[in-house]
């Protein structure tokens, strides 16, 4: 703490000459009498000086309550001695104390008796060591005759550098001031735990916000906000501590590194406050801020080297409106955009410049010093508590206005993000409702979809449909195909037991009649008769045999053209392929009169009837046997040499429960490679519209599909072809 | 007078023993039977050519009745055998190639024996 005195008490009781000399002192102040009158002040050192009686009427006259910047002549590390003689009026009974500040060493005699050492004296300079007593009360024993005569014995630490910090420690020469000691005790103690109260609750205010702000920063690292506020109380914090802390060192030499210290973090607690106002503000620094930043560090430098200039103070005070000049234009420029919360900040400011101007016109004007007891400016009627509070409670003011902004934006930014959050959801919501849409829509796609596709199903069909009557017609113009292919065949197969049965029905009349006129005979011939009989009998079994045949040709043409019930039958293979390779035969007969071929059946005599349907059955045997008969005749056409005798074969087989078919050509062979599509449906080598490409795909499901067989063919090309059937032979047979 | 006659099918051997019982026990028609193209042929390489023949089958497995009496008629000649040439295939195409080929009659089935025999008798050899 430092003291600047504001002095009320000025007795002018000036006494001329040596006596004239001796300073009355009738009253002391609760707020204390400051001694900057009086004083005699001499270069030298001789512990004389210290005498009562000494005669110092050639000494110098000075006020050492300046500081020492003030105070040129002094600045030098010789040894200098102040005296000083008081009488205080009787009246007056209780102990008197000195408080006293300065920044050197010094031996403190009373009435010639050294009554107190403050730092390290020594006639060695090398060894002194300045020392601050910060208004320490020193009690001053009072004489018989109520004169005190003080005599300051005095030296500067040589080499030091002095520093002050926001006007409130200075490097005085000697300031002393007499109290009453019984009371002065009780007010600097009451005072100084109300200051240093003050003190550790701002500190403890500005710690706390730095941690609060610290934290959230470390959470929202985005927000550079967080940063700077968090600077900015850091080292407004740290300032703080050094201040408090610097203010209660007595060595004057570590007081200068602190307060120096404090003063450079100082420079940059203002620079980020700057900072800060200019980002809220969303404005780009400026030259303003270049300025503040210029200026402030020229701030630090100069406090740091240059004390004797003395201008630290006016400076700080500079730099401070300068600070304040910006910080409002920012503040105006935020109202005047309507930034949330920015009157918080114009509120803090005026606070905090309340307390600046309060604690400035206090100490320049009504020099307001904190005393021991800071009762001199009760000389006012202004309570120095109150001034202790304006000014603590303004320099506290911005960073609580710079908090409530921060928790006003943070409010913003949570009111911006609900209503994000409500638009959010409402977009979500409009999302949803559009996939729902969209889902909506595409189900009736779907439902299109699945229209359109059983649409093109039922198209499709119908199309089947089609394609299978088509392929139902194709079949069975491939059966009236090959039906139209037996017509001559049949005709003649028919006609050949036909003209047996009527030949032998002739006959039988014959013999009939022959019989008859035998008998009329008177002689009957028996052995005629009865040779004629068995003739007769013959003939009959003929005619049956022959209709059989003829009927079961007519049968036979009758399956085949009609369309096929799927229905097995029992049938004896034999007899069916015996059959359809006459009819082939003589059909190709018929229709080609260059056309013949040997053929010959090879029919096992152990096969059993087996069950298979008949009308297809039998259309595969023709199938086979027609290809058969034409493979030959083609290759006949195509013979040369006039040795090629064509012949088709048929034969059956029984073997390991399997009835095998062969149906064996030497016509002209298949080519390896159409030998593969042979079975494909509408694949013909026949000249067109001779072959439908039906027959053998046909003939091929049948067998595999409806007999549960298998149709290979094995050719050899210019040898001949064998087509073999192979049917599983049921358990049932017959 | 020997007759032979070609046909696949055996029982018209029956039915001109039968036919011809009377001609055939006195002995007025001796009848001969070949059941293939080639099987006839034989026959006249072996028996002569004095027979009359009745190729009463034109379809015939292997060689037909109408490669057979081309073969006769080129093959046996001066004097070439009488061919009739009996089928059920009474269309004129067939007639007129059995003509041109050189046969003698041309007589379509059911054979009316009685023509036959009529038409046989009236041969003069």
């Amino acid at each position: 703490m430092k003291q600047l005195v504001f002095i009320i008490c000025l007795f002018s009781t000036y006494l001329y000459g040596q006596t004239s000399r001796l300073l009355q002192i009738d009253s002391i102040p609760s707020s204390g009498l400051l001694l900057n009158t009086h004083w005699k002040y001499y270069v030298g050192d001789d512990l004389e000086f210290a005498k009562p009686d000494y005669n110092d009427s050639n000494w110098s006259n000075i006020d050492p309550t300046k500081e020492l910047v003030g105070l040129s002549e002094i600045m030098d590390s010789r040894i200098k001695w102040l005296r000083i003689n008081f009488q205080v009026d009787s009246k007056l009974d209780f102990p008197l104390g000195l408080a006293v500040t300065h920044a050197g060493a010094s031996e403190i005699y009373l009435n010639g008796k050294l009554i107190h050492e403050f730092g390290n004296f020594d006639t060695d300079l090398s060894k002194v060591t300045a020392y601050d007593p910060l208004y320490r009360l020193i009690h001053l024993p009072k004489d018989s005759a109520g004169q005190y005569h003080l005599a300051v014995r005095y030296v500067l630490q040589p080499n030091i550098r002095y520093t002050t910090i926001f006007g409130l420690t200075k490097n005085c020469f000697f300031h002393g001031t007499l109290y009453n000691l019984t009371t002065a005790s009780r007010d600097q103690v009451k005072f100084y735990i109300y200051h240093k109260g003050l003190d550790f609750f701002v500190f403890g205010v500005l710690f706390m916000l730095f941690i609060l702000h610290l934290a959230i920063y470390l959470y929202q690292r985005s927000n550079h906000l967080y940063l700077l506020l968090t600077l900015y109380l850091m080292t407004n914090t740290v300032v703080r501590v050094l201040k408090f802390f610097g203010q209660s060192i007595n060595s004057v030499e570590t007081r200068f590194y602190v307060l120096n210290t404090a003063n450079w973090l100082l420079s940059f607690t203002v620079i980020f406050l700057a900072s800060f106002y200019y980002r809220v503000s969303n404005k780009r620094f400026d030259i303003y801020y270049y300025a503040l930043v210029v200026y402030f560090f020229i701030y630090g430098f100069i406090s740091s080297l240059t004390y004797g200039l003395n201008i630290q103070n006016v400076l700080l005070l500079l730099g401070s409106i300068f600070s304040f000049i910006v910080l409002i234009r920012l503040v105006i420029m935020g109202l005047k955009k309507k930034i949330k919360g920015f009157i918080t900040l114009a509120i803090s400011i005026f606070f905090a410049i309340l307390g600046l101007i309060c604690i400035t016109i206090s100490m320049r004007f009504l020099n307001y010093g904190i005393t021991p007891t800071g009762y001199n400016i009760l000389k006012h009627g202004i309570s120095p508590y109150l001034i202790e509070t304006i000014f603590y409670f303004g320099s506290i003011a911005i960073p609580i206005g710079l908090s409530l902004f921060m928790g006003i934006q943070s409010k913003e930014t949570t009111i911006a993000l609900s209503k994000q959050l409500e638009e959010n959801e409402e977009l979500k919501n409009k999302a949803i409702h559009q996939e729902q849409e969209k889902q909506h829509l595409l189900s009736n796609q779907n439902v299109l979809l699945e229209k359109q596709v059983e649409e093109r199903t039922a198209a499709l069909n119908n199309s089947i449909e089609t394609l299978k009557s088509t392929q139902n017609q194709l079949i069975q113009s491939e059966k009236l195909a090959s039906l139209g292919e037996l017509t001559a065949g049949i005709s003649h197969e028919i006609q050949n037991p036909l003209n047996f049965v009527k030949n032998f029905s002739e006959l039988s009349i014959d013999l009939v009649k022959d019989i008859k006129v035998e008998l009329e005979k008177p002689q009957i011939d028996k052995e005629y008769i009865g040779e004629m009989f068995t003739d007769l009998i013959l003939n009959q079994e003929r005619i049956q045999q022959h209709g059989n045949r003829a009927s079961s040709i007519v049968k036979g043409m009758l399956e085949h053209s009609r369309t096929s019930k799927g229905k097995r039958e029992w049938i004896d293979i034999n007899q069916l392929a015996d059959e359809y390779l006459r009819l082939s035969y003589h059909g190709l007969r018929a229709r080609d009169k260059s056309f013949n071929a040997d053929y010959k059946t090879e029919l096992s005599d152990s096969l059993t009837k087996i069950q298979v349907i008949p009308e297809d059955f039998g259309r595969v045997i023709l199938n086979l046997i027609n290809n058969a008969f034409y493979a030959v005749n083609d290759r006949k056409k195509r013979d040369t040499s006039g040795s090629y005798k064509p012949k088709v074969t048929v034969t059956t087989q029984l073997n390991n429960k399997q009835i095998i078919i062969k149906v064996i050509d030497n016509g002209t062979g298949i080519p390896k490679e159409i030998r593969e599509k042979i079975f494909q449906p509408f694949f013909t080598t026949k000249p067109s519209g001779e072959g439908t490409g039906l027959g053998l795909s046909l003939s091929h499901e049948i067998v595999t599909k409806g007999h549960s067989g298998t149709l290979e063919v094995q050719s050899e090309e210019g040898e001949g072809t064998t087509f073999i059937i192979t049917l599983p032979i049921q358990n049932e047979t017959q | 007078m020997k007759v032979l006659v070609v046909d696949d099918e055996i029982d018209v051997k029956i039915l001109f023993e039968q036919r011809f019982r009377k001609e055939i026990k006195s002995g007025e028609f001796d009848f001969s039977f070949a059941f293939s193209g080639e099987e006839a042929l034989d026959f006249l390489r072996v028996q002569g050519q004095n027979a009359i023949l009745i190729l009463s089958d034109i379809n015939m497995p292997g060689m037909s009745g109408l490669q057979l009496l081309e073969k006769i008629k080129s093959e046996f000649i001066q004097p070439s055998p009488i061919v009739y040439m009996i089928t059920a295939y009474s269309d004129a195409a067939n007639y007129d190639l059995a003509m041109q080929l050189g046969a003698d009659d041309f007589l379509t089935k059911p054979i009316e024996f009685n023509i036959l025999k009529d038409k046989l008798k009236s041969i003069e050899l």
